[in-house]
């Protein structure tokens, strides 16, 4: 039996190498997404290490968000370093500052970092607790003095001895660059900028006079960590934490992974996605070998072989498969992995060089993903398989479908129901592993589904070509004949399909809802943030403030705090200028009374039981519990959010007081070019903002929204191209069934010409019918998670249907392009050995 | 097609083979399966090819047939000479000037009898002769089976609307390849006395080849192959004199075994 496998493999290399093809790009996904993070991880574990080599101990304020070092705690006082450097043990104890601090560029432009921070730091004077390394020049001495990192100074152009302008959270200020450094080894920290300050300065302009973020302990010999984190502790005062170097790099490290860790789930779920169209691939490879072997299998049952070794024998060949492909995957995925991190590179994303990381689980996950997804989708052909009865070795007749279509149905509805509650479960509870269930699930039913509706749909599809010539008509004729191999075949096709289209009409529903937001919500006539909308100076509001033609000046801040135990964002705004930027409704109380209070939108205040006069708990990062009395309920806006307080209470409570979004409104009768002019002339010492009118912001959302259904669009090419083979892999197959007819078509008259227009007829109508699947699929799904979506503000449900008539184009070309190999094999068969074929 | 000189030879005879040679590999592995073989088929002509397996009775059909290339010789089918065309001019000569049979029916599973027995016209783009095409559909017997697909239809069905398809162009000449393999006697004899109708009703040539000396007794002519030559013909054959001429061929082959041990 083994041998009659392996027989029958080699027979059919080129069948198994294309369904192959489709696990072995799943896999190589897979092994290069873990392979990469791996090695990021490692890379950064051991940066960390190495940079905090001297320190023993962290001195902090303590968060009381329960979010350590995450910048909002209370800076630590001089004198709580002066106490500290008393303690029994402690070597060394330096203050250290981080904050905001972004250089302006040579073209006069912020120096942007695609989303990475942008800090300023101190350079201090430790030799022994020193994270950066000097690369060039000399150490920041002096209030005008900077040294910046070598991966930005190699972007911006910047040399020591060049005079600079860096944007802070008070006013712009020139500097001179005197050093360029390093993080430990490597020119700057994945991608974050650096700018280093004397540590005065720093406390000046980034941090707090006479303050720092964090002190950084040393200790003497034969003192460890947990032993000086203890003593250190005693003498702190209330509010303040010291925490072990490792226990702080372990939280740094966490940070980290759980970046690398989104990152890589990301990348696993179209990795999934490939590989689950790659399911369906094989599959359809496999009933259509298991159909064509029919007779071949019948003897083998006729000499006795029993059911279990003819399932065995189909399974053991996808076990083989399974196992090629996933070892060429996974060596494809360490090339992937080379070549992610060298994107990465490009994109000015400098990530610390070490060795690539092969952890035995990406070994075992490719391994198991690989032979998994081929075994369980040959699994319903090998049990078909088993079925062949003896005696239809000596029929004469070729594969028949089976018809138990009522079970097909049932079971078609069952998945497909199973599908949809699933979602509507998972969309009503956010929970994305219910969603990737239920759309699983959907797909699966829809798939068992469509052959019920293959034959006149594909009829539909064929009849223009049909009217076109016997070439046509054939075509058509081919693509209706076997519901359920069209069917599986245009399945693949629409899984990628519906996820396109899905989020086409979730993008267009958000640009279209945009729209509605800003005119129904927002009062303002210009907008200011950056292009990250990262935070910036409060300076920006100020040099505006009393400009002429400018009425009203809205400094929206964005932050953290808890609101009785659980954390919401919460928003600081001047309450006068409130009513004047956004199109707020009060319902309940008065927004002046703001200054000192909460106001609460009608949804959270439902949800939490708030009416005005309410004293509502609320706990803030650096300051701890502050009650706040309700003044106003207002209802649902957009821009407002859920939870707004006046920016003095917001400044007063948080440690970093910079802005998120200025909004301005002009005066009544201004013309709007001059108000324009003064606008743009104000903030003209920030370059880093960006000035929109209503319309530029809605274009800019929109183009923000299109930027990432592209990048979307981009991941899902993969499994198309995977469908697209499946297309391939099925022509193919029919080819070779469909031998003896095709040399007959050849005898009599149809030139090879023609043969080809056959066959790319048939493939287009499939590849447009798996196209029309997603599309109604994908639709649904679209138009199912703006429903989910819409507390969220999307209350627009667009089609975008100039992009999805562009989706059934691509698709008919992807048939034409999928026909190309199998018409070209097709129009060169042998007449005679064509006729003859059994 | 045809010519204005009505006594030429090119006006009555509908396929010519002149020293046809054909080898199949190469070397000393070559097989020689025609070795010159010359024959001509007078119009309205019903002419069966026998001979034992390995005569190369199937290589001289493929031959004529344009499905197969000549070593040497020529081949011309009405007033065409095959020699030298390339795939697309014999492909568009098979479409309009040759019909086909073959052993295993050969049907479209897609198409209804009708769309299969008017495949070649629509291939060509040409719309059947509506009175021929119910002759044609008559003389075969199927005009109650129309509609149905060869799925639905026994073998000699199937291989009756075969027929029906290879004259329904009116080919200069129909080849049967051993069009009553796979049927039993009475589909078999059926399909037979069809061909025997059409070439002596409708004038229309067939040759056909077999190794079935009923099936050869229903022709005008039988001619014999032999390790690739032409060795013998027999006019207004009998199902009795075919099997003894072929007997003389078994005989001859078991004393060339004897001498070769």
């Amino acid at each position: 039996m083994l041998r009659a496998t392996l027989r029958s493999l080699l027979a059919r290399k080129l069948r198994l190498l294309l369904s192959g093809v489709a696990v072995v790009l799943g896999v190589a996904f897979v092994s290069g997404t873990f392979v990469l993070t791996d090695t990021m991880s490692r890379v950064f574990d051991n940066l960390f290490a190495s940079v905090s080599q001297g320190t023993a101990v962290n001195v902090r304020g303590v968060s009381a968000l329960g979010s350590a070092g995450d910048g909002q705690s209370e800076p630590v006082p001089q004198a709580v370093l002066d106490k500290v450097r008393t303690v029994d043990g402690v070597a060394e104890a330096v203050g250290q500052v981080q904050g905001y601090a972004q250089l302006v560029g040579k073209d006069g432009k912020a120096v942007t970092t695609g989303g990475a921070p942008t800090l300023g730091v101190e350079y201090g004077a430790s030799a022994k607790q020193q994270a950066l390394t000097l690369k060039q020049g000399k150490a920041p001495a002096g209030p005008t003095d900077v040294a910046i990192d070598a991966g930005t100074a190699r972007k911006a152009g910047f040399h020591v001895g060049d005079t600079v302008t860096v944007l802070l959270k008070g006013p712009a200020r020139p500097f001179t660059i005197v050093g360029i450094v390093g993080f430990g080894s490597t020119d700057n920290l994945a991608g974050a900028s650096l700018t280093a300050f004397d540590t005065v300065t720093a406390q000046k302009y980034v941090g707090t006079p006479g303050a720092y973020s964090v002190l950084a302990v040393a200790a003497k010999g034969g003192v460890t960590q947990t032993q000086l984190a203890q003593r250190v502790s005693s003498v702190l005062p209330k509010g303040f934490e010291a925490v072990t170097q490792t226990a702080a790099t372990a939280e740094t490290t966490a940070q980290v992974k759980k970046g690398l860790g989104f990152f890589s789930t990301a990348l696993l779920v179209f990795a999934a996605i490939s590989l689950f169209v790659g399911g369906f691939l094989i599959f359809n490879t496999f009933s259509m070998l298991v159909a064509q072997r029919t007779r071949e299998l019948a003897l083998m049952r006729a000499l006795g072989a029993s059911r279990g070794q003819v399932t065995g024998s189909v399974l053991l060949e996808a076990v083989i498969v399974g196992l090629f492909s996933s070892v060429i995957g996974f060596g494809l995925g360490i090339g992937v992995a080379f070549g992610l991190r060298g994107l990465l590179g490009v994109l000015g994303i400098d990530l610390p060089s070490g060795p690539t990381v092969i952890a035995t689980r990406t070994i075992v996950a490719s391994l198991v993903v690989g032979v998994g997804v081929t075994s369980l989708a040959a699994l319903m052909p090998a049990r078909k398989a088993a079925r062949v009865a003896p005696v239809e070795a000596l029929r004469e007749s070729g594969p028949a479908e089976d018809r138990s279509l009522t079970k097909r149905g049932l079971s078609g509805l069952v998945l497909l129901l199973l599908g949809v509650v699933l979602l509507a479960i998972g969309l009503s509870n956010g929970n994305l592993k219910l969603v990737g269930l239920g759309a699983v699930a959907s797909f699966l039913g829809v798939a068992t589904l469509s052959p019920f509706v293959a034959r006149p749909v594909t009829s539909a599809l064929g009849a223009p070509f049909a009217k076109l010539g016997v070439p046509g008509r054939l075509g058509r004729a081919n693509a209706v004949r076997s519901p359920r191999r069209t069917s599986a075949t245009a399945a693949a096709l629409m899984i990628g399909l519906a996820l396109v289209s899905a989020v086409s009409v979730l993008g267009a529903s958000l640009k279209t809802s945009t729209v509605k937001i800003v005119q129904s919500s927002l009062g303002a006539d210009y907008l200011l943030h950056t292009d990250t909308f990262s935070p910036f100076s409060g300076e920006v509001a100020k040099a505006l403030r009393g400009q002429p033609g400018i009425e009203a000046v809205a400094a929206f801040r964005f932050g953290e705090a808890k609101i009785g135990s659980s954390k919401r964002q919460v928003q600081g705004v001047e309450p006068d200028a409130l009513l004047q930027v956004l199109k707020l409704k009060v319902v309940q109380g008065s927004l002046p009374d703001l200054s000192s209070g909460l106001a609460v939108s009608t949804s959270a205040a439902q949800a939490a039981g708030l009416k005005v006069g309410d004293e509502v708990p609320v706990t803030w990062g650096r300051t701890g519990l502050h009650p706040l009395k309700v003044a106003a309920v207002f209802e649902k806006n957009q821009f407002a959010g859920d939870y707004l307080v006046s920016g003095t209470t917001f400044d007063a409570n948080t440690a970093q007081q910079l802005l998120s979004v200025v909004a301005v409104r002009t005066a009544t009768g201004s013309v709007p070019a001059e108000t324009r002019a003064v606008v743009d002339r104000a903030v003209q010492p920030f370059p880093n903002i960006t000035v929109q009118d209503q319309a530029q912001f809605v274009k800019a959302q929109a183009t923000q929204v299109d930027q990432l259904l592209n990048a979307i669009t981009g991941l899902l090419v993969l499994s198309v191209l995977i469908a697209v083979l499946g297309i391939v892999n099925t022509l193919a197959l029919s080819v070779v069934e469909r031998t003896r007819e095709l040399g007959l078509l050849r005898a009599v008259g149809l030139q090879r010409r023609q043969l080809r227009r056959m066959i790319r007829v048939e493939s287009v109508v499939i590849a447009v019918y798996g196209a029309l699947l997603g599309l109604a699929v994908g639709t649904a799904f679209g138009w199912a998670l703006v429903r989910a979506l819409h507390d969220q503000g999307v209350t627009e449900f667009s089609v975008p249907v100039g992009r999805l008539v562009a989706i059934i184009v691509v698709a008919a070309l992807a048939g034409i392009l999928a026909a190309a190999l199998p018409a070209r094999r097709a129009a060169r068969l042998d007449v005679l050995e064509a006729v003859a074929a059994t | 097609m045809s010519s204005t000189t009505g006594s030429s030879t090119v006006d009555t005879i509908a396929v010519r083979a002149v020293d046809v040679r054909k080898s199949y590999g190469k070397g000393d592995t070559a097989v020689l399966a025609l070795a010159g073989v010359s024959l001509e088929v007078p119009r309205g002509e019903f002419c069966a090819v026998m001979g034992p397996s390995g005569s190369g009775k199937s290589t001289l059909m493929h031959c004529l047939a344009g499905l197969d290339r000549l070593d040497s010789g020529d081949i011309a089918v009405g007033d065409a000479s095959l020699v030298g065309l390339n795939d697309k001019a014999l492909t568009a000569l098979r479409r309009d000037r040759i019909g086909f049979i073959f052993q295993q029916y050969n049907l479209l599973p897609t198409l209804t009898a009708e769309e299969n027995i008017t495949l070649p016209l629509a291939i060509a783009g040409r719309k059947p002769d509506a009175a021929w095409l119910a002759e044609v559909i008559a003389a075969v017997g199927l005009a109650d089976r129309l509609k149905h697909r060869p799925s639905e239809m026994s073998g000699g069905q199937q291989q009756r609307v075969a027929c029906a398809r290879a004259l329904v162009t009116r080919p200069d000449v129909v080849f049967a390849d051993e069009p009553t393999g796979n049927l039993d006697s009475r589909s078999g004899a059926e399909v037979l006395g069809f061909l025997q109708r059409s070439a002596r009703e409708f004038g229309q040539t067939i040759v056909m080849v077999t190794h079935d000396p009923v099936a050869a007794s229903y022709a005008d002519r039988v001619v014999f192959l032999a390790d690739g030559l032409l060795v013998d013909e027999m006019r207004d054959p009998t199902a009795e004199g075919v099997l003894d001429r072929m007997k003389r061929f078994d005989a001859a082959h078991a004393a060339l075994d004897q001498a070769a041990v």
